[in-house]
């Protein structure tokens, strides 16, 4: 297969143990499908941007991918060797291999150790370099080409006490100090000023693209994930509602709710007249998803089968699939899984 | 770091000035007048009581009072006791050691036992002995000291005759020696236990508390990606980080000490500063208790002052700021 890694089935659902109604009642130990079934493969060296609004279950989905919590079902599969089983037989190569940038850089690194300590301890814990000082050399170069400059003079500095920017970039040093054959950013730039946002993503991109890496990219800012990535999946409710090339995602978007996000998303020229569909009804809870189309509330095409049936994924040619059923007539039989019996 | 200790200590020499002025003061406040209480209550004639106010300086102005007081504490003296005729500071000496005693040694074994189980709770959390835990520390915490240890002498020292009902030590028998030391361990037991069951909680919900909000930061997400193994996560980064509010609240207990633990000290009969300071109050020693909320006041200061050293020791955020 020449997939390099193939994302199979992935579920996650927590048991939310009270959850208050609109109405004020509380209900108990109510389901919450935070990721509901999501494939896709990625090649390697290729760049995938997942979008989709807040708690549509993109972050959840990055942290299963690098394993960082269990998944309740399905795995991920690198180069066809299961994670689940390499995290059991050797975790640091499992981490190595495979690694995340956070969103928030100011959280990202314990307050009381310097930069030196954080960076030397990722790379003594991965034995690169023979010794220390062999480190301090890679870990001042890296910073110097991420245009941290003098590197001596930010090495014995604390979190606290650098930008935002200049953490993020530390961060995605720390990730690539490793060289992962698989990155996963969750929205690296949504907390960082526009102004730097440009320099970070290029720093990103570059050092994937350097050492061929894939790169999941998590965001929910089109225009940033139109730059970076070669794929597009559109996410809703847990699930991938459109998957594909980025150009042809953006410029024809097929599902309605990826019309709906994009017609939303501004455009450069100010100029451009953009029919701008807005969604009615209210923002989704991923609770008691119905039987049929996730997205069917507060979809204008919406008919009476995509309430009592979940599209299944229609391939509309260009490599492209889109779970509506505009597209197709096929029913997505997938019940999901049953929380008590299956996962933990 | 130095301009920062420097600057503690000044601010701390202030609060003990201030306070040696306002405890003057404010003592001589409150209602109550010594010399009646030391002259008796069957008909004192005027002569005496003007006897007594000319001895103990009570006859000039307030202000005078202060001045002389304030000379005497530069020297290091803090005045004879009003009641019984012992200098101030001998009357301290005699009952610091064995409040000290007890005290540290409570406080001491519940930061120990308390933090441990905290940190056993947070671990296992959810589990039957976290849920356990929680349950049985808001029951030690909300009960009254002198009610549990009137309950320990009743089941202990009563029923059981385990142990000695009250005193530091078997006024019967001369010990000395090592059967001295052994004979206060022996009394000690009951009110360091009653102690130590009412610190428990204290120690065991902040170290509960800490590791559990550490634990959720998302530096210790990005130690996993790294790599790191949960047992180093957990000894080398939560523990570290979850530990300051513990520090915080074992020193100010520590500063807090040397007025004693009154309560535990008057159902025990023990011979230490709590009941002193009581027994001062209602007998208007106004020397005596000058003095001891003076050292109260300077061992507030100089643990606040120790703490947070500590605390910029441990946490870069506050050194270099």
């Amino acid at each position: 297969m020449s997939e390099f890694i193939r994302i199979d089935n992935l579920y996650k659902y927590y048991i939310q143990k009270t959850v208050v109604n609109k109405d004020g009642k509380t209900e108990h130990n109510k389901v919450v499908k935070a990721v509901d079934g999501v494939s896709f493969e990625l090649k390697k060296g290729e760049i995938i941007g997942v979008i989709g609004e807040s708690g549509c279950g993109k972050s959840t989905l990055g942290r299963l991918l690098v394993r960082l919590e269990d998944p309740t079902s399905g795995d991920v599969f690198i180069e066809d060797e299961s994670t689940s089983e390499l995290l059991k037989r050797d975790p640091l190569a499992f981490r190595k291999k495979c690694q995340i940038v956070f969103q928030n850089p100011f959280d990202t690194f314990d307050p009381r150790f310097t930069i030196r300590k954080i960076l030397m301890g990722a790379t003594k814990l991965h034995g690169i370099g023979n010794n220390d000082e062999e480190r301090l050399e890679i870990c001042k170069k890296l910073l110097e080409d991420a245009g941290i400059i003098p590197a001596e003079d930010y090495l014995d500095r604390y979190p606290f006490e650098l930008s935002g920017g200049q953490l993020q970039r530390i961060s995605i040093l720390r990730s690539m100090l490793l060289n992962p054959e698989f990155l996963v950013a969750d929205e690296p730039v949504s907390m960082l000023d526009v102004s730097v946002r440009a320099d970070i993503i290029n720093m990103l991109t570059d050092l994937v693209r350097k050492h061929g890496s894939s790169m999941v990219f998590i965001s929910h800012d089109i225009a940033t994930t139109r730059y970076i990535s070669d794929k597009v999946a559109v996410m809703y409710l847990g699930r991938v509602v459109e998957i594909g090339e980025t150009d042809d995602i953006l410029h024809d978007p097929k599902h309605p709710y990826t019309q709906a996000l994009i017609s939303n998303s501004p455009d450069v020229d100010p100029r451009v007249k953009k029919d701008v569909i807005i969604l009615e009804g209210e923002p989704p809870t991923p609770i008691d998803t119905g039987p049929g189309c996730y997205f069917a509330p507060r979809c204008r095409h919406a008919c009476e089968k995509c309430f009592k049936q979940y599209p299944a994924y229609t391939d509309v040619g260009g490599n492209r699939k889109v779970s509506c059923f505009l597209y197709g007539d096929d029913v997505n039989t997938d019940q999901g899984v049953d929380i008590k019996k299956g996962g933990k | 770091m130095r301009k920062y200790i420097l600057k503690r200590l000044g601010s701390g020499a202030l609060v003990v000035l201030f306070s040696v002025l306002f405890n003057f003061v404010i003592i001589r406040l409150a209602p109550g007048d010594p010399t009646r209480l030391l002259a008796g209550k069957d008909n004192p004639s005027p002569e005496t009581i003007a006897a007594l106010r000319e001895r103990f300086g009570l006859d000039k102005p307030l202000l005078e009072q202060f001045w002389i007081y304030f000379k005497q504490l530069l020297h290091g003296d803090f005045g004879y006791s009003y009641v019984s005729s012992l200098t101030v500071w001998e009357l301290i000496r005699s009952r610091i050691v064995p409040t000290l005693l007890i005290a540290f040694t409570g406080a001491f074994l519940g930061l120990l036992i308390g933090t441990a189980l905290g940190i056993i709770a947070a671990r296992k959390k959810g589990s039957k002995f976290d849920m356990f835990m929680c349950s049985i520390s808001y029951f030690f915490d909300s009960t009254p000291s002198f009610w549990l240890g009137l309950m320990m002498i009743l089941l202990f020292a009563s029923i059981l005759k385990w142990f000695p009902t009250y005193g530091m030590y078997n006024v019967r028998q001369n010990y000395t020696g090592m059967a001295h030391v052994l004979d206060v361990a022996y009394h000690m037991v009951l009110p360091v236990t009653t102690l130590v069951l009412i610190d428990i909680p204290y120690y065991f919900r902040i170290a509960r508390s800490s590791i559990l909000q550490t634990m959720s930061e998302d530096f210790i997400m990005t130690l996993r990606a790294t790599g790191m193994s949960e047992q180093k996560i957990f000894f080398k980064y939560v523990m570290r980080n979850a530990i300051i509010p513990t520090v915080t609240v074992f020193g100010i207990t520590l500063a807090y000490m040397i007025t004693g633990v009154a309560m535990i000290e008057i159902v025990f009969a023990w011979p230490g500063m709590g009941r002193l300071m009581l027994d001062s109050i209602t007998k208007r020693d106004y020397p005596t208790l000058s003095a001891i909320y003076l050292l109260l006041s300077i061992s507030v200061a100089v643990m606040t002052i120790v703490v947070d050293v500590v605390y910029a020791w441990i946490d870069p955020r506050i050194r270099i700021e």
